[in-house]
């Protein structure tokens, strides 16, 4: 570390006495103070919640070289760990197509079957890597190469007494050849060398992974198609074990018309209920892979509250999505997406074992309860009004995840269905003043309730000259179950642009929590009532 | 001590520093060809990252149109640059087409672009001179940023050569 921040400030310092440095800085301060709710019904509590969240990156550039550091200072962290240290760096040559990065960097190989690294910090999610990165490409040929570590802490257990670090030592490569026009066809291998810490601090789980892959794609103005399959291959002392992804799409695409069909079979690692409450077991789908979660990606607040968690390891489905302007002012988005494991258990009470039970047609989702099925139907329709940059946004959202409880005797199947109206309106009143509400409406049937519950959120932004934003959200639900017994929650905020590149702003009320994901993780938001500030700024 | 003399070392860094250049930045666009984004750079260059996900990203889109179809002529080029992440990658072409976009579109489905240039949050906007420095920053967007928006290029069309 010391070294590589010597040879850094070396580095800098002998561009410097030419001055022909450039550089970009970027600032993100986020805190809070205020108190947070747990619990349910019955078992409530309420604690002091202060957070302080600080990063600034700062990046030079001379000719072909660029270089940088992140400094972070967290503490106390809203979700993460407490930090005070420069936890970003690297060294960056890049010349037309040619890109070699020593440091740290984030990488992915085609959908992020085998390799899609990234940082999520609301979800305390983070799989930099530090070493060596090499892209290069040209209009016939693209190759990557990595080698580095990963020191991955899981973010459930980053409040706990000891949070979970596992270790990855990766060594990967692709290739991806033009071999006709509009035709390519690539390939890759990742090698992961893998730590992960047992009970005792001391003694770690070794494992290794290879995941091979393949992909074929053709993209063309009107017609685009990818097939991508890799293997997972983990050896584990003496045994192996065997896993699968698949990612495929098709997509057709006119004047006022856009078609997308995809498909998942992702098999990562088939494993029983008793299995699976290991949720760190070594064989699973692990960290560095992110491939694509196959249902809809949706923008309003209540439809991202109770998303389907895709099992990575054992589901199959597909989505289609359209997209259609029948006129300059209309356009129509439909989204249906489907999905199911490929296997059942039946509990043999007598041996006290899980017998597999395989859909019959496993690379297509069931719809029977055993196969905890998914399925989501949404349609949304916007108008533009007559000024360019005034529109209405209404949709609609049906969706149930089923989820099948083996072990249970009186209620295996467990049902969350969702009914949901968003309605949106923006309206520019003239070049100083604007307005942005929201409605949205939800029934929720969540087991183990057996009625609906309603939610309902309204919000308010008001803009005045562009830069300033003041309003507010106000929620509420006829659940008897909230943390806290609360069923009423109200935050006003207040925004500022500074120069077009420094955002400003403060918020403060009670915030209703809720489940929020990226990419098929997740992890839970507790009520929140108190004061947020945030700055966010680029130089 | 390392820390201080580093901490000395980046604050004079932004004494001496100049504008940020943009260079050797090149990305995929919906059909699969490799573009160097300086490429798109005659008297000027607008960049726009946005993702389908952001709300007042597809509003800037549908303005960003309005003034490639005014500006492009009179030689300031537009690019949007996509950040959607794969699970929504394969639905970019269609919904670009649909949306008439006809300014050329890159993906950078990693965020590794956006980070290059410190982008945090999106829309996230930048104007590049015909010399390849940037000479305005955008974060986010307002109904009423339009007018903003023009002043700057036209801004840029007085003093581009």
């Amino acid at each position: 570390m010391k070294i590589f921040l010597l040879i850094l400030i070396l580095f800098f310092n002998s561009i410097l006495l030419s001055q022909q440095i450039s550089y970009s800085l970027s600032n993100n301060l986020r805190a809070g103070t205020g108190k947070e709710n747990f619990g349910e019904a019955g078992f409530l509590g309420s604690t002091n919640k202060k957070y302080f969240d600080y990063y600034t990156d700062l990046k030079l550039f001379y000719n072909d070289f660029s270089a940088g550091i992140r400094y972070e200072y967290v503490n106390p962290p809203e979700y993460s760990l407490i930090k005070n240290k420069i936890s970003r760096k690297f060294i960056e040559y890049n010349n037309y197509g040619f890109k070699a990065r020593i440091g740290n960097s984030f990488k992915l190989f085609e959908r992020g079957l085998s390799l899609n690294l990234f940082e999520n910090r609301s979800l305390g999610f983070d799989t930099n890597l530090e070493g060596l990165n090499i892209d290069y490409n040209s209009q016939t040929i693209k190759w990557n190469l990595i080698w580095g570590t990963i020191d991955f802490v899981e973010p459930t257990t980053i409040f706990t007494d000891n949070p979970r670090i596992e270790n990855y030592l990766l060594k990967g490569t692709r290739i991806e050849i033009n071999i006709r026009k509009n035709f390519s066809l690539s390939g890759g291998l990742l090698f992961s060398q893998n730590k992960f810490p047992q009970l005792n601090e001391n003694i770690f789980l070794e494992s290794k992974t290879y995941l091979p892959e393949v992909s074929l794609k053709y993209k063309s103005t009107s017609f685009d198609f990818l097939f991508n399959i890799v293997n997972k291959i983990n050896k584990e002392n003496e045994s192996n074990s065997y896993g699968s992804g698949i990612y495929s799409y098709i997509s057709f695409i006119e004047e006022n018309f856009g078609l997308t069909l995809e498909f998942k079979d992702y098999r990562f690692d088939i494993a029983d209920p008793f299995k699976e409450l290991n949720q760190f077991r070594s064989t699973r789908m692990l960290p560095f892979q992110n491939p694509p979660t196959v249902h809809k990606e949706h923008t309003f607040t209540l439809l991202t509250r109770y998303p389907h968690i895709v099992n990575f390891n054992d589901e199959t489905g597909f989505q289609l999505d359209i997209f259609y302007s029948p006129n300059e002012r209309t356009n129509y988005n439909f989204n249906f997406s489907t999905a199911s494991r490929h296997f059942s258990f039946l509990l043999d009470k007598t041996n006290f074992r899980f017998v597999k039970n395989q859909n019959r047609f496993s690379f297509f989702p069931s719809l029977s309860n055993e196969f905890n099925p998914f399925f989501e139907i949404y349609f949304e329709g916007e108008y533009l009004l007559e000024k360019s940059e005034s529109l209405i946004k209404a949709a609609v959202n049906y969706r149930s995840d089923i989820y099948y409880d083996v072990v249970s005797e009186t209620n295996k199947v467990q049902p969350l269905k969702q009914f949901t109206i968003p309605i949106y309106l923006q309206y520019l009143f003239n070049e100083k003043f604007s307005l942005k509400v929201s409605n949205e409406s939800q029934w929720i049937l969540k087991y183990p309730k057996r009625e609906y519950f309603f939610n309902n959120l309204i919000s308010l932004q008001t803009v005045f000259n562009s830069n300033l934003t003041i309003g507010g959200r106000l929620e509420f639900t006829t659940n008897n179950d909230e943390p806290n017994g609360d069923k009423f929650w109200l935050v006003s905020e207040i925004g500022y642009r500074l120069n077009t590149n420094h955002i400003f702003s403060i918020s403060y009320g009670s915030e209703r929590g809720g489940q929020i994901c990226s990419n098929g993780l997740c992890r839970q938001v507790l009520p929140f009532n108190g004061l947020r500030f945030s700055l966010i700024s680029n130089i | 001590m390392y820390r201080l003399f580093l901490l000395i070392i980046l604050l004079s860094t932004e004494i001496f520093a100049q504008n940020s250049l943009i260079k050797n930045l090149s990305a995929e666009d919906i059909d699969g060809n490799l573009v160097n984004i300086s490429s798109l750079n005659d008297k000027g260059l607008y960049i726009n990252f946005w993702a389908l996900w952001c709300l007042p990203c597809r509003s800037e889109l549908k303005i960003l149109q309005e003034l490639f179809n005014e500006y492009n002529p009179k030689g300031i080029g537009f690019v949007g640059i996509n950040i959607d992440s794969p699970k929504s990658l394969s639905k970019v072409k269609s919904f670009i087409s649909t949306q008439k976009i006809s300014f050329p579109i890159l993906l950078d489905p990693n965020s590794q672009i956006l980070n290059s240039l410190n982008g945090q949050n999106i829309p996230y906007s930048l104007l590049i001179n015909q010399n390849g420095e940037i000479i305005k920053i955008r974060t986010g967007y307002n109904a009423g940023d339009e007018k903003y928006i023009r002043k700057d290029l036209d801004d840029l069309l007085l003093n581009s050569k």
